[in-house]
C-alpha cells in the first residue's frame, strides 16, 4: 500500500543560508503512529507545520495520498492538529469547540450534536459540553482538543508536543489514552515530542531528528537495541559510550582496544569498510553484569575497574565504575548488590549488546555547514 | 448513634478568626482606594452631580414671587385666574425693592414665554411709582400691562414655580409644555437643538467607523509584526500625543485650506473642480480621526497581542476558511478591545469642542459648542446643564446597550 504521506526532498530555510530541514525524505504509512523525536531546534515541529500547511517548504514537495500538498491552504487539507497549548477557543463552550469543524463543513445540526457527544465519550469526558474550556484542567483541555481534531474524521491527525504542559503522572496517563484512541479509530497519527520515553511507549515507528535531518527511523525496539549511530544510541535511553581503537573487523564483529582497559568485541554499527581507526562503543547500562572477580567467560567482554559511586534510585541502583584507563561505565543493577565505593570489580557483557560506531555522537559544526553547502549547490 | 467530633469546640473559633481576617483584608483594601475615592468624589462626581442638578433646578421664580407662587398652586388651566393671585403678585412686585432682585426670575420666565421679562419689569416699575390704595388688583395689573389678562402669563409663572422643572430638558429636546401642561414638539423650522444633537452623534459615529477602518488593520499589523517593527509603529501612533492638539488642528486648517497643500496637489493632478475641504464635515472628520485614532489602536493592539497564533492555526486546520477564522475565532476574541476603542473614540467625539469650532462650518457645530454658548454668552446654566445631561445620558444608554448586546461587561483597555 502506498504511503499516505510522502516528504520528497523537503528543505526549509528562513534566511536562505541555514536550513531548518535539510533534504528530508519521509514516508508515513496508513494508520500508523509515527513520532518525530528530536531535541529542540531539530526541525521536527517545522516538518509537522509544513504537513499541516502553516509553513511552506523552500524546496521539495509533500504528497498526501499521492497529491502534491505544498500549495494547498491548511483549511483544505483535512488534517487535524493538536497543539501543545490546546488552542481551544476561549469564547466558545467545549461543545461549540468540538462542533466547530463540523459546522464549517456544513454538517446538519442533529448530526453535529450526536457526533460531539460521541467524541466526548471517546475521550472519556461526557457531560462537559456546556462548560467553558477555562473551567477544565489541563489534561481535560487536551482531551477536548483531541476530540475536536478527531470529530470530523480527518485523514491524518498531527500532534505537536500535546503533553508538554502536563505533569509527569498525567502525561503517562494521557500517553496510554492517546495510544488506545489511536488503536480504536485507526487514523494516521503523526506525533512530535522531545521526550524519548513518550516516543518509545506510544509509537509504531519513531523518526529521530537532528539538525534538520533524520538520523534513524525505525520501530522503538530496533531504535533501542540496534541504534544506527552514536547519536541515536545516546539520545534513546541511557547508553555508555566508550572510546577505543579498531584493531580489526570481520563481517559481524569488530575488535576494539579500550585504552588501558583491554580488548573487546562489538557488533558493527556504522563502522562500514572505512579505514577510520577511532570508534565509539555504546553499551546499555542494564546489559552489564558486575562481579567481584573476573568470570573468565571467553564469550563475553570483560573489563576491570573500581566502584566510583553508587546511586540509589528506589527501584534500581546505579553503579559508576572507573575502568582501568580512566573511562567511566554506568551500570544499572538490582538494589541488593553488596558493592561499596572503591571496591575492585569486573564488568562483563555480551558482544551482541554493544555496538561500535565511527561517527561521533555530536556532529561538528563544520560538518553541518558542509552538508548545507552541498544542498545549496544541488 | 453518637458521633465524637473533637473539632466541634474549635470550629466556630476558626470560622470567627477567618471572618475577622477577611474583614481586616477588606478594610485594608478599602483604605488603599480611599484617597482616590475621596479625590473622585471631590473633583469629579460632586461637580458632575451639581451640574446635572442645575438642569432641573428651578427656584428663581419661587424666591422672587413667593406669594404669587403660593396663590397659583391650586389654579387649574381653563379656570379663571384667582383674585388672590393678582393681589399676591402686586404685593410681590412691591416687595422687590430694586429691579435686580427680580432679574433672574424675569430671565427665567422670559425663556418660557418671550416678552415676560419686560412685562414683569414694566409692571414692577409702574407699581413702585403708582399709589397703592386700591382693592381691584386685577384691574390695576391689567391697566399696567394688558398681558396680565392673558392666562398664558400666569401659566408661565405657575410652571416655573419649582422647585424642580423639566423645562430645560424639554427645551434641549426641542419640546415645550403648553399652558395646559401638555408636552408638544416644536415644528421642524423652529427646532434648535435636535439638529445639533443629530450632528454631534453623526460626526461621532462617522469618526468611530473611520477609526475602526483605519485602526484595525494598523493594530493587526502592529500585533503581528516583530518587536522592533512594532516599536516603530507604536512610536508613530504615540507621536501625535507629543504635539499640542491646537497645533495639529491649525495644521489641518492650513493643509486643507484654500491655498493648502492638499488642494493645490489635487488641482495639479488635474482635478479641475476645486474641492472644498475646509469649514465642512470632511475637515472635521479628518481632524477628529487624526486626533482619536490612537484611542482605537491602543486597546485593539493590547487585545490582539493576547490572541495566540495557535488559535488561528487550529481553526484553519479544522477546515475554516480565512474569513470564517476571522469572523468566528479572531473577531470574538478582539471584540472587547474593539468595543473599548469604539467607546473611547465615540465618547470623546461627543465632547469635542475645538475641532468643529475651528475647522467646521455652521452645520458642524454640535452640542459642546451650544453648551459653551449658553455657559459663556447667555449665562443660561439650566439649559447648558440640560444639554450636558443629554450627552451624558446618551453615552450611558449606549454603554448599556453595548453590554446588553455583547452580554458581557468586560471592556478591555489593556489587561484581560
Amino acid at each position: 500500500m502506498a504511503p499516505i504521506v510522502e516528504f520528497k526532498n523537503i528543505s526549509k530555510s528562513y534566511d536562505g543560508q541555514s536550513f531548518v530541514i535539510n533534504n528530508l525524505n519521509l514516508d508515513v504509512q496508513h494508520g500508523e503512529f509515527l513520532t518525530l523525536l528530536g531535541p529542540s531546534g531539530s526541525g521536527k515541529t517545522t516538518a509537522l507545520m509544513m504537513l499541516a500547511g502553516f509553513e511552506a517548504p523552500t524546496n521539495g514537495e509533500i504528497f498526501v495520498e499521492g497529491r502534491p500538498y505544498s500549495s494547498l491552504p491548511p483549511h483544505k487539507r483535512d488534517i487535524g492538529v493538536v497543539f501543545q497549548s490546546y488552542a481551544l477557543f476561549p469564547h466558545m463552550t467545549v461543545g461549540d469547540n468540538i462542533a466547530f469543524p463540523l459546522q464549517v463543513r456544513g454538517h446538519a445540526a442533529q448530526d453535529i450534536g450526536r457526533k460531539v457527544a460521541a467524541a466526548l465519550d471517546m475521550v472519556r469526558l461526557p457531560g462537559v459540553a456546556s462548560r467553558k474550556p477555562s473551567e477544565l484542567s489541563g489534561g481535560q483541555q487536551q482531551r477536548v482538543a483531541l476530540a475536536r481534531a478527531l470529530v470530523y474524521e480527518p485523514k491524518i491527525v498531527l500532534m505537536d508536543e500535546p503533553l508538554g504542559a502536563l505533569d509527569r503522572q498525567l502525561r503517562e496517563e494521557m500517553q496510554m489514552e492517546i495510544k488506545s484512541i489511536h488503536a480504536r479509530v485507526g487514523v494516521t497519527f503523526v506525533y512530535v515530542t522531545h521526550d524519548q520515553g513518550e516516543a518509545l511507549t506510544m509509537s509504531d515507528r519513531v523518526a529521530i531528528f537532528r539538525r534538520g535531518v533524520i538520523e534513524q527511523i525505525a520501530d522503538p525496539q530496533t531504535l533501542y537495541d540496534r541504534p544506527g549511530n552514536a547519536f541515536v544510541a545516546t539520545f534513546i535511553g541511557d547508553s555508555n559510550l566508550l572510546t577505543g581503537r579498531i584493531l580489526g573487523r570481520d563481517a559481524s564483529r569488530t575488535m576494539l582496544e579500550i585504552p588501558g582497559a583491554g580488548t573487546i568485541a562489538a557488533s558493527a554499527g556504522d563502522i562500514g569498510d572505512g579505514n577510520a581507526n577511532d570508534a565509539y562503543v555504546a553499551i546499555r547500562p542494564e546489559r552489564i553484569l558486575v562481579s567481584r572477580s573476573r568470570t573468565e567467560d571467553v564469550g563475553r567482554n570483560e573489563l576491570s575497574g573500581t566502584i566510583d559511586k553508587t546511586i540509589f534510585f528506589g527501584d534500581h541502583l546505579k553503579l559508576v565504575i572507573r575502568l582501568e584507563g580512566g573511562q567511566l561505565l554506568q551500570v544499572k543493577t538490582e538494589t541488593a548488590q553488596p558493592f561499596q565505593q572503591g571496591q575492585a570489580v569486573s564488568a562483563s557483557w555480551s558482544p551482541e549488546d554493544c555496538i561500535a560506531f565511527t561517527s561521533p555522537p555530536a556532529n561538528t559544526r563544520d560538518g553541518v555547514v558542509q552538508s548545507l553547502k552541498n544542498t545549496v549547490a544541488a | 448513634m453518637r458521633h465524637w467530633r473533637p473539632a466541634s469546640d474549635h470550629a466556630p473559633t476558626i470560622a470567627r478568626d477567618q471572618a475577622r481576617s477577611e474583614r481586616a483584608a477588606k478594610l485594608r483594601a478599602f483604605m488603599l482606594i480611599a484617597p482616590l475615592l475621596v479625590f473622585l468624589l471631590v473633583v469629579f462626581i460632586g461637580p458632575v452631580a451639581t451640574l446635572l442638578g442645575r438642569s432641573v433646578d428651578d427656584q428663581e421664580v419661587a424666591a422672587a414671587l413667593p406669594r404669587t407662587v403660593t396663590a397659583l398652586s391650586d389654579w387649574q388651566w381653563g379656570t379663571p385666574v384667582p383674585d388672590s393671585a393678582y393681589k399676591a403678585l402686586v404685593e410681590d412686585l412691591r416687595e422687590a425693592s430694586t429691579p435686580a432682585s427680580l432679574a433672574s426670575a424675569a430671565g427665567r420666565l422670559n425663556y418660557a414665554l418671550p416678552g415676560m421679562r419686560s412685562q414683569l419689569m414694566t409692571t414692577r416699575n409702574r407699581l413702585q411709582r403708582a399709589d397703592g390704595a386700591t382693592s381691584d388688583f386685577k384691574a390695576l395689573l391689567e391697566s399696567l400691562s394688558p398681558k396680565w389678562s392673558e392666562p398664558e402669563s400666569w401659566a408661565a409663572i405657575k410652571q416655573a414655580s419649582g422647585p424642580v422643572t423639566d423645562f430645560y430638558l424639554l427645551t434641549a429636546l426641542d419640546m415645550k409644555r403648553g399652558p395646559d401642561g401638555s408636552i408638544t414638539s416644536l415644528p421642524a423650522n423652529l427646532s434648535a437643538f435636535v439638529p445639533s444633537i443629530v450632528t454631534t452623534f453623526t460626526i461621532a459615529l462617522t469618526v468611530t467607523i473611520l477609526a475602526i477602518a483605519f485602526g484595525f488593520p494598523f493594530a493587526y499589523l502592529m500585533a503581528s509584526a516583530s518587536d522592533r517593527v512594532a516599536g516603530i509603529l507604536m512610536f508613530m501612533v504615540l507621536l501625535p500625543f507629543l504635539t499640542a492638539t491646537m497645533v495639529r488642528i491649525l495644521a489641518w486648517g492650513i493643509l486643507l485650506g484654500r491655498e493648502g497643500v492638499i488642494k493645490s496637489g489635487l488641482m495639479a493632478l488635474g482635478l479641475s473642480e476645486p474641492l472644498d475641504l475646509l469649514y465642512n464635515r470632511t475637515a472635521v472628520n479628518i481632524a477628529l480621526l487624526h486626533i482619536f485614532v490612537p484611542y482605537m489602536v491602543l486597546p485593539l493592539y493590547s487585545v490582539m497581542k493576547t490572541v495566540p497564533q495557535a488559535h488561528l492555526r487550529a481553526a484553519a486546520s479544522l477546515g475554516a476558511t480565512p474569513l470564517t477564522v476571522f469572523r468566528r475565532v479572531y473577531l470574538p476574541q478582539v471584540a472587547p478591545g474593539l468595543a473599548a476603542g469604539s467607546l473611547l473614540v465615540f465618547i470623546q467625539c461627543l465632547g469635542v469642542f475645538v475641532v468643529p469650532a475651528i475647522l467646521g462650518g455652521a452645520r458642524e457645530q454640535g452640542l459642546p459648542v451650544l453648551i459653551a454658548h449658553y455657559v459663556n454668552k447667555t449665562l443660561n446654566w439650566g439649559l447648558a446643564a440640560a444639554l450636558s445631561v443629554i450627552l451624558l445620558v446618551s453615552v450611558y444608554l449606549l454603554y448599556w446597550l453595548f453590554v446588553k448586546l455583547t452580554k458581557s461587561a468586560t471592556l478591555s483597555l489593556g489587561a484581560r
